[in-house]
């Protein structure tokens, strides 16, 4: 009938009554534990010393959060979501973007260098957008009190901020920028080419406004560059991580927390392609993702899991790979693969294990049958 | 403080709102796991804004892909493991000075001695739990995870697995090693 006449220490404390009990103190836990006791006295002991283990661990990670605070982050959430729901051309792209986050075997263990942030914003002039009179760099900087810095030169310029951030200017571009930033934002207006050295000041978002998008960054290095009156624009991390936007939705939402949901998230390896006309951004993998981990890895591989090697690769190159962990543990994979570039390396693993792979969404799926014949 | 119940029936009505597009049972969703998850999160991170903006994001991305989301019963570990995941990118990111191997999973509240009075008055010594405290400071980062997921969470083994990204046994034997540890130091 009892349950708890074998039980040891170790069984208590990894019972999920028994933790209830000890945690919570309801009344009918108390009454079921008090009872047993008496009725068990011979293991009073091990019961008491099961309760004092329990109690110093939850003691230990005891996390005061009140339930004020808790509301405050749902009403936030809800609202974030209300605003998506009514922007169903976003939420496409939202949904697109996210689809593999719910990837729970993929294995996370990042080893970022954290450094630097390199972000480059490149143009298509595949043709001229007539209806852009004037360019988005002269609205956005008309009627602001800003210093503009402009490279006429055939080098590139160093412009030093009142932040301690750092802009090298390319040839044929300009910039502009308050004398003292804002309290709460540091906003700068490009059209061209630069390099940013941003100083690092979480609580106070570095800005760059360049065509149509907007780059947020809380402080690292990036390049950008923005022609004006583009049709495509794109924006490659190379490293690091920085949020775009669409002025539109940016100028819209008051809220920085509720513009979340509105941006595009981009890590390294990945590339943003936003198409004026459509306004759609896609996200992809960049043409050639480098390694991104600071961790050294061989790449050789003796008669190793696919799953593994592709958990090595989705460390190393910082990009999401989604495959079936469980169907690719029984591929194994011998091959050194130090030389070449992550879709050659994939084109490998592919060609050993017969499976095929994809980019999607900034991601790569790797399609298989498994290797169980 | 209530526990979370993962499989009645009001919860999976709950989740198909969700998965319809309710944003009113999202927000209840988004309730139930929260404390957890934050719970869990500053143990990474002593930032709680932080660990909150981390937490609004795991949740965004959980309403985005709301149609395509499966069986309520891995939701728990899912998030836990989304967001360890997260938090470890985006620490990584963020602390550029420094580059630390793996996430460091300590008590938020080091030093401190504002714990629950109910744990007190149970008829254990207070020197007894402070003493146990300082041993558990002293396992390894792992050892204080698994035993968190396990004691706190109340998660099992085979979700322990998969959030913490080891096998299934491995997560059998650090427990029990763990508490075997303790158990010799009681």
């Amino acid at each position: 009938m009892n349950q708890y006449h074998e039980y040891s220490l170790e069984d208590f404390v990894l019972d999920a009554r028994f933790q209830e009990w000890v945690r919570y103190r309801r009344d009918h836990d108390v009454t079921f534990w008090e009872q047993y006791q008496k009725e068990n006295p011979a293991q009073t002991e091990e019961i008491t010393r099961a309760q004092t283990l329990l109690q110093s661990v939850y003691k230990n990670y005891e996390t005061h959060l009140d339930d004020n605070e808790i509301d405050f982050e749902i009403q936030e959430l809800l609202s974030k979501v209300r605003a998506m729901k009514n922007d169903n051309v976003q939420e496409e792209t939202e949904k697109s973007l996210f689809n593999k986050s719910a990837n729970i075997f993929s294995q996370n263990s990042i080893f970022w260098a954290a450094a630097t942030i390199l972000l480059m914003l490149g143009l298509g002039w595949l043709y001229q957008r007539n209806q852009i009179t004037q360019s988005s760099y002269d609205k956005l900087t008309a009627g602001k009190s800003l210093r503009e810095e402009k490279n006429e030169t055939k080098s590139s310029k160093t412009i030093s901020l009142s932040d301690g951030s750092q802009i090298t200017l390319m040839p044929h571009s300009k910039i502009s920028f308050p004398e003292n930033f804002l309290v709460e934002k540091r906003e700068v207006y490009l059209s061209g080419q630069a390099f940013f050295h941003v100083s690092k000041d979480p609580k106070r978002p570095f800005l760059v406004y360049a065509n149509e998008l907007v780059t947020k960054v809380l402080g690292t290095s990036f390049t950008i560059n923005a022609q004006n009156q583009a049709l495509k624009t794109t924006v490659e991390v190379k490293e690091g991580k920085v949020s775009v936007f669409r002025q539109a939705d940016f100028a819209d939402v008051k809220n920085q927390k509720a513009l979340q949901s509105k941006g595009m998230v981009l890590t390294a390896n990945q590339k943003m392609v936003y198409e004026c006309e459509t306004s759609n951004m896609l996200k992809t993998i960049i043409d050639n993702p480098e390694i991104v981990s600071t961790v050294s890895t061989t790449f050789d591989f003796v008669n190793t899991p696919a799953s593994e090697v592709l958990n090595d690769l989705e460390d190393a190159y910082q990009v999401d790979i989604i495959f079936d962990k469980e169907l690719l543990r029984g591929c194994p994979v011998t091959a050194s693969l130090s030389k070449q570039s992550l879709l050659e390396k994939l084109d490998i693993i592919c060609e050993v294990i017969e499976a095929r792979y994809e980019m999607l969404d900034g991601k790569i799926v790797v399609y298989s049958k498994g290797c169980k014949n | 403080m209530p526990t979370p119940t993962d499989s009645n029936q009001d919860d999976s009505e709950l989740w198909n709102a969700f998965r319809a597009g309710d944003d009113v049972a999202f927000g209840k969703i988004a309730r139930q796991y929260y404390r957890s998850l934050f719970s869990y999160g500053v143990k990474f991170s002593k930032d709680r804004e932080f660990v909150k903006d981390c937490i609004q994001d795991l949740f965004m991305e959980l309403w985005a892909k709301r149609e395509t989301i499966g069986d309520t019963a891995f939701v728990k570990f899912y998030l836990l493991k989304s967001l360890r995941r997260k938090i470890h990118r985006e620490s990584q990111k963020q602390s550029w000075l420094t580059d630390d191997d793996d996430l460091d999973f300590e008590a938020e509240n080091l030093g401190e001695s504002s714990i629950e009075q109910q744990i007190i008055d149970i008829e254990t010594s207070e020197a007894m739990l402070k003493m146990l405290n300082q041993q558990i400071n002293l396992l390894t980062k792992r050892q204080q995870e698994v035993i968190y997921l396990r004691f706190f969470e109340n998660l099992d083994n085979e979700s322990i697995a998969q959030v913490m990204s080891i096998s299934k046994q491995a997560v059998a034997n650090l427990l029990y090693r763990t508490i075997q540890e303790l158990k010799d130091r009681l």
